[in-house]
């Protein structure tokens, strides 16, 4: 027996990040088993979000105000510019209460393979928004191949500029023990260790 | 490291029973096509490793759709439950008592050499095989490579998807920074992989001379060197080829064209060995791997040899049991009858349609001390 619109909400769940064919299978049955409250109110959150979540005009993160809350603090330092892959990095970031600048979201990473290039991610946009006020370009892209690569493609587009151009650095967690550490971690912290 | 035992699932012909391995020496024996090669190969991907057949996933499993296989490892004091699953879905995935592991801390866990027929490759076969010879070594001399090898593949992909599209005619305004960013990505990964190939070749060699030495001159006067030598730089090779990489669509040079020369007084040795050295030189080639991988891990890796004593005369098979390990679980597989190994001290398995009977432990107390770990 098929069942039309239980194939359509797995097929659908499917498409989603993480989530293979017996997950979407589990989600589907959760939903219809649920009261019909609960679904609504899964779709209407998912609806309602769309429309009030959208990308901010000046970073790209996403926000319910335009310019974000982040680009509207005036207190923020526009010297400095943070670039992250996704708008998660921020929230990451914005935990440590470390970084007062400014941020910029490109919305994913280089990468050939999976058809990305610097069109797919917004670098046009953080080449605009480098004026000759910004001092510092922090790239926070993630440690691993394509966001490395990411960097270095940003790092020669912005040379002309002149703006200082820093990579954020890898090593051992804080509080953690030295003992414990895995052996690529351990080495990038030789890799990149600073003088005292 | 000792294998206590071993339990597969769908897994080529072997059947699903336990299989408990001895303390030390194992000889697997039986009539050929009956397994014995499988439950080698199965150890041999439990320890973190792939097929030495080159046997694809799907090729092991009894049914092309998924297999699991399990054990139980001592280390030390300790005990372990390690396994690996594999389905067409989901692809590979290991447990350390239940919780998922890293391939590479699997082969951490587990280390361990094996030595089949098709290692004739090291010497024999393409660039291919020396390449995969020297980074299986690198994985158990410096589990941290393995990073710097799988960003290097990477990257390779990566690089290789972008000039694929620049020859099919995608060579957009961005294209030129895009390609030097994936260069410059691909020659930091290389210049990593090759650095420590250069250090694992290097802890090889010196072993492997030591080793070399007694067996006679015409092996002490083998040498191993990687093809190309340190002047090279990758970046700079990189940036020359630039044009023709950009007309084949691929990348020419790095790591992943790289090789291992064998030479005798500066000739290589292709096509001039004997069948007969290529053969010890293959055995003292993976003893030495065996060593360097045991002195780096602190844990002795176990040893698997398949089909060990083909070709072998009476005398040469004394001083092969003289120069095996102890203090690890040892696998051998034979097609010949046990009874050409009366005084052989070692758990016989007999291999039979997938199945594992045990004739238990020979001899066990004269083991470990008639047979010295010096030799190896």
């Amino acid at each position: 027996m098929r069942l039309k619109g239980f194939d359509r909400l797995v097929s659908e769940f499917q498409r989603l990040p993480g989530i293979g064919a017996k997950s979407a299978a589990r989600l589907a049955y959760f939903l219809l088993r649920a009261p019909r409250e609960e679904a609504d109110r899964l779709s209407q959150a998912i609806s309602e979000s769309r429309e009030a979540v959208r990308r901010c005009s000046v970073c790209n993160t996403l926000t319910e105000t335009d310019p974000c809350e982040i680009c509207s603090e005036p207190e923020r330092d526009s010297t400095l510019l943070c670039v992250v892959e996704e708008p998660g990095n921020v929230a990451a970031i914005e935990k440590t209460r470390e970084f007062r600048g400014r941020y910029h979201v490109l919305w994913g990473a280089l990468s050939p393979l999976k058809g990305i290039g610097p069109e797919e991610i917004d670098v046009a946009g953080l080449i605009r928004r480098v004026t000759p006020e910004v001092r510092e370009v922090v790239l926070a892209t993630n440690p691993n191949v394509e966001g490395e690569t990411t960097a270095l493609y940003i790092a020669r587009r912005l040379k002309p500029t002149g703006v200082r151009v820093t990579r954020i650095a890898f090593g051992l967690p804080v509080g953690g023990d030295i003992e414990y550490a895995d052996e690529v971690t351990m080495a990038r912290s030789l890799e990149n260790r600073r003088e005292l | 490291m000792r294998l206590l035992e071993l339990t597969t699932r769908g897994f080529r012909n072997l059947s699903s029973d336990i299989v408990s391995f001895g303390p030390g020496w194992n000889l697997v024996v039986g009539e050929n096509g009956q397994g014995k090669t499988n439950l080698l190969e199965a150890v041999a991907l439990l320890c973190g490793q792939r097929s030495f057949r080159r046997a694809s996933p799907s090729d092991m499993s009894a049914d092309g759709e998924s297999f699991s296989i399990e054990g139980t490892l001592r280390r030390g004091f300790s005990t372990e439950d390690l396994s690996v699953e594999w389905s067409s879905g989901a692809g590979r995935r290991f447990c350390r008592s239940g919780k998922e592991i890293s391939f590479r801390e699997a082969s951490g866990l587990a280390p361990a050499v094996f030595l089949a027929p098709e290692h004739r490759a090291i010497v024999t076969g393409p660039p291919e095989a020396r390449r995969r010879f020297l980074d299986r070594l690198l994985l158990g001399y410096r589990p941290a490579a393995g990073a710097d090898l799988a960003a290097y593949d990477r990257a390779l992909k990566e690089r290789n998807a972008l000039l694929s599209r620049i020859r099919d005619g995608g060579w957009g305004r961005e294209s030129t920074a895009e390609l030097e960013a994936w260069t410059e990505e691909l020659a930091r990964a290389g210049d990593a992989v090759r650095r420590h190939r250069r250090e694992g070749l290097a802890a090889f060699s010196a072993v492997f001379s030591e080793l070399a030495k007694p067996a006679g001159k015409e092996y002490a006067e083998i040498s191993v060197s990687y093809l190309p030598g340190e002047s090279s730089d990758l970046l700079e090779t990189l940036e020359k080829m630039l044009p023709i990489e950009r007309a084949r669509g691929r990348t020419l040079a790095g790591p992943h064209r790289d090789d291992l020369l064998w030479s005798r007084h500066g000739r290589p040795l292709e096509g001039r060995a004997s069948a007969g050295e290529v053969h010890r030189l293959v055995a003292l080639a993976k003893t030495a791997e065996w060593r360097v991988v045991r002195d780096a891990a602190g844990e002795t890796p176990l040893f698997g040899i398949d089909d060990f004593d083909a070709g072998l005369s009476s005398a040469s098979l004394d001083r092969f049991f003289d120069g095996l390990p102890e203090g690890t679980t040892v696998v051998l597989t034979t097609a010949s009858d046990v009874s050409r190994f009366p005084a052989v001290p070692a758990t016989v398995l007999h291999m039979s349609a997938g199945r594992t009977t045990s004739d238990g432990a020979r001899a066990a107390e004269s083991h470990g001390e008639s047979h010295g770990m010096a030799r190896i």
